[in-house]
């Protein structure tokens, strides 16, 4: 039977990232010097499942490269090898290795071969040059072992298949796996051991009876097994007492256990009194983690949001039937699609939940960015993480990162000080870059803060005039001065170097928050740091927004974006050739945007001062939309034009309005541009 | 007398460059000895390459030995439950 194994790539490829987050984690935990078994353990059991799937799905280079990472790995687990930095540096490398190569192979492209195996030639030089012992007592069992006296003993048969090698297992590393849960005792059937001539040495013709005394559960047997499993024959009983006389003394005897040392008489007793439970489930929590969730694809729960959104629509419509109703049910109707309100409520907030992450998937890869840089740049920092489970929309999540990454890089590049400069400014030694994430009313606030030299007000103005990015005789205020380093083309770091300050950032890093609904300040203090705060929406399934009437079509304006809305009066309005019609606004001269003009609709009124102007910001331009008249404020259901229809410069999407109609979201970004071609023709 | 110097890594990938190595001397008549103080890293394949090698070699009376195993080498035997096979007679 042949098994299509592509379809558990995704799974495996999703596994593996997650594990390598766990992984770089655990290391960045590691002490030099002393580390500490478990996370060691944590390690090397990712090494270990990465190298097993991938062998079992056929990504040969990365099953090799992870051997000898295992095998490193387990030198140090076995106590043979040191944790030094150079080391920890070696086996992070490892992970983005593992991560880049598990990464190409998902999309299908070649692995980089070159760096791969250069990285390997150093995990296998540090395995060949760390200092052994050369007594065998280092190794971690002394076999024919000596069953406990009392521990549960385990008979394992194990009878591995001939293309046993040929899937990346090893007999003799399940074997250590297995001596390091208890003392072995291992005999060896080399029965089927053809001769030398006939004997094919990618074949295994071997196989083991083993015997495993210690408080070892089942379940930490069988991950030892784990990959092999259809690879091999395996049976593992569990059997009352040792039956060897000892012949050396075992390691563990507790007091409990002495208990079990009945004789076989009644296996499923001891079996059960075994107290095994405790040290299995220590065993085993390390594993997987697994609370009792569930993976569901990212479609399904779309599906599910789409669903709730069109039930939304149909409430919606029911309760706007409701109020014109009359007679003797009409009110029992009522309440009852008041209680429908209510519940669809509670059902939408639920599904928007599924779909949240806590924002800790994107800070976990902080702590390597920042030791990584800071070596680098030869500056101390010590991170601060907090409201790491401050949860935000899958979508959302994604794509703050690479803003969060930036701001990240900037504070430490231009925020920090070297430490010299630090010490005599008599400040710490080490400087502190913070992140904190918290729900702010219908928002997520996330923050970037340094206790750095703050932002420097005249450099940024002089640098400002020197591009002439503000009028020379501008005066400004300490606010405005400092929302210039957001202009494109702003740089002021005086060596740019390949951390920060190739003068593409923080325009770019505005953009990007602002296409995902956002905002982003700067408060900052001369000597005393800068903080920068980034304001999100909670979901991009749902807008804020504020419905506008034209004609007789409603159109939706998301809240974020509206400064004002005014009336104009006449002599406020002015013609400007080249520009259109503008207006003044609290010292700026906005120009105006007719929504009918750019739809082509027929509108209630054509005069500026009998409709209405909205204020709006859009891609950091200002401008005013004109329209009939304001509707009301409610949250729309966001809708892809692009799939039910086809990109329409202009507008973002497309919603379903209480009384069926559809009514189209505005993109403001996309309607400046519109807007300036118009103006050009 | 015929000498075999195992390799530092005996791993898989090598294992047939190690057999033909092996064939060449299984009929010798000269003892053998495997020098496997070399050894740092040894797996399971290489291990039944050298059990089938040295079964071969005493079943027919010729003479082979093993000499100043390393601590990794010494910890397969033993791991894998060599050690009668790969004792010295």
């Amino acid at each position: 039977m042949s098994l299509d194994l592509t379809q558990f790539h995704d799974a495996f490829f999703e596994e593996s990232f997650e594990a390598l987050e766990s992984m770089e984690a655990a290391l960045l935990k590691l002490d030099v010097g002393a580390p500490e078994p478990e996370l060691i353990n944590t390690i090397f059991r990712v090494a270990h499942s990465i190298k097993g799937g991938s062998a079992t799905f056929g990504f040969s280079e990365i099953a090799s490269f992870t051997h000898s990472l295992e095998t490193l790995l387990d030198e140090l687990r076995g106590n043979r090898m040191a944790v030094s930095v150079a080391l920890s540096d070696l086996l992070l490398k490892s992970v983005d290795a593992m991560r880049s190569m598990l990464r190409a192979v998902q999309a299908k492209q070649p692995i980089d071969a070159q760096r791969t195996a250069d990285l390997q030639f150093d995990l296998e030089l540090a395995i060949a040059n760390k200092n052994a012992p050369q007594a065998p007592a280092s190794t971690p069992v002394s076999t024919p072992a000596a069953a406990a006296d009392g521990a549960p003993v385990w008979k394992i048969a194990f009878r591995p298949h001939r293309k046993f090698f040929a899937s990346g297992n090893d007999p003799l590393r399940m074997l250590r796996e297995l001596a390091a849960l208890g003392s072995l005792s291992v005999e060896i059937d080399a029965a089927a051991l053809p001769s030398f001539a006939e004997l094919d040495p990618h074949e295994c013709h071997l196989a083991w009876r083993i015997e495993l005394a210690g408080d070892v559960g089942e379940a930490s047997i069988r991950e030892v097994f784990d990959w092999a499993e259809g690879d091999c024959d395996l049976s593992i009983e569990h059997s009352g007492a040792p039956q060897a006389a000892p012949a050396t003394a075992a390691p563990v005897t507790t007091p409990e256990v002495a208990a079990v040392t009945t004789p076989d008489a009644a296996p499923a007793a001891v079996a059960a009194a075994a107290p095994r439970a405790g040290n299995d489930g220590a065993a085993s929590s390390v594993v997987g983690g697994d609370s009792g969730s569930i993976r569901v694809s990212v479609e399904k729960i779309d599906e599910l949001m789409n669903t709730v959104g069109e039930l939304v629509i149909t409430q919606a419509m029911l309760s706007q039937l409701g109020t014109n109703l009359e007679g003797p049910s009409a009110d029992q109707l009522r309440s009852g699609l008041a209680q429908l309100e209510r519940n669809m409520r509670e059902l939408q907030e639920t599904v928007m939940r599924v779909r949240m992450l806590p924002i800790s998937f994107v800070f976990s890869r902080f702590p390597r960015m920042v030791r990584d840089l800071a070596q680098r740049l030869g500056k101390q920092i010590e991170l601060k993480l907090t409201g790491e489970q401050t949860e935000l929309d899958k979508t959302v999540l994604e794509k703050i990162g690479d803003p969060l990454v930036h701001l990240v890089r900037n504070s430490i590049d231009h925020g920090i000080e070297k430490t010299e400069a630090r010490i005599a400014a008599g400040k710490a030694a080490a400087g502190v870059v913070h992140l904190d994430a918290c729900h702010r009313g219908g928002n997520i606030a996330v923050e970037v803060s340094d206790d750095g030299g703050g932002l420097n007000r005249d450099r940024i103005l002089a640098k400002a005039r020197e591009r002439g990015l503000v009028d020379a005789n501008a005066t400004l205020t300490d606010e405005q001065i400092y929302d210039l380093i957001f202009l494109p083309g702003f740089s002021t770091a005086e060596q740019t170097t390949d951390v920060s300050g190739r003068g593409v950032g923080m325009d770019v890093v505005r953009r990007n928050i602002k296409e995902l609904g956002g905002k982003i300040e700067v408060r900052t203090e001369r000597g005393k740091g800068s903080r920068f705060i980034i304001t999100l929406p909670l979901t991009l399934a749902i807008v804020d927004g504020q419905s506008v009437a034209v004609g007789h079509e409603t159109y939706i304006v998301p809240l974020t974006s509206i400064i004002e809305s005014l009336q104009l009066k006449p002599e406020q309005v002015n013609r400007l050739s080249g520009h259109g019609e503008v207006f003044a606004f609290r010292g700026n001269y906005l120009p105006v945007v007719r929504l009918h003009q750019i739809f082509g609709i027929e509108p209630r009124t054509r005069d500026l001062h009998e409709g209405l102007v909205v204020v709006v910001e859009g891609e950091g331009s200002r401008f005013g939309l004109f329209v009939d008249d304001l509707l009301g404020q409610q949250q729309v259901v966001i809708k892809s034009l692009e799939t039910n229809y086809g990109h329409v410069d202009g507008v973002s999407g497309a919603t379903i309005l209480g009384d069926g109609n559809v009514a189209l979201i505005l993109d403001l970004g996309g309607l400046t541009r519109v807007t300036s071609q118009c103006v050009a023709a | 007398m015929g000498l075999v110097a195992l390799p530092a890594d005996c791993m898989q990938a090598d294992v047939a460059t190690l057999k033909e190595r092996l064939s060449d001397l299984l009929q010798s008549v000269t003892p053998i000895t495997i020098d496997a103080a070399g050894v740092q890293r040894i797996d399971t394949a290489s291990m039944q390459l050298l059990a089938a090698f040295i079964r071969e070699r005493r079943s027919g009376d010729r003479a082979v030995a093993l000499a100043q195993p390393s601590a990794a080498f010494a910890d397969a035997v033993r791991l894998l439950g060599l050690n009668a096979l790969m004792a010295p007679t």
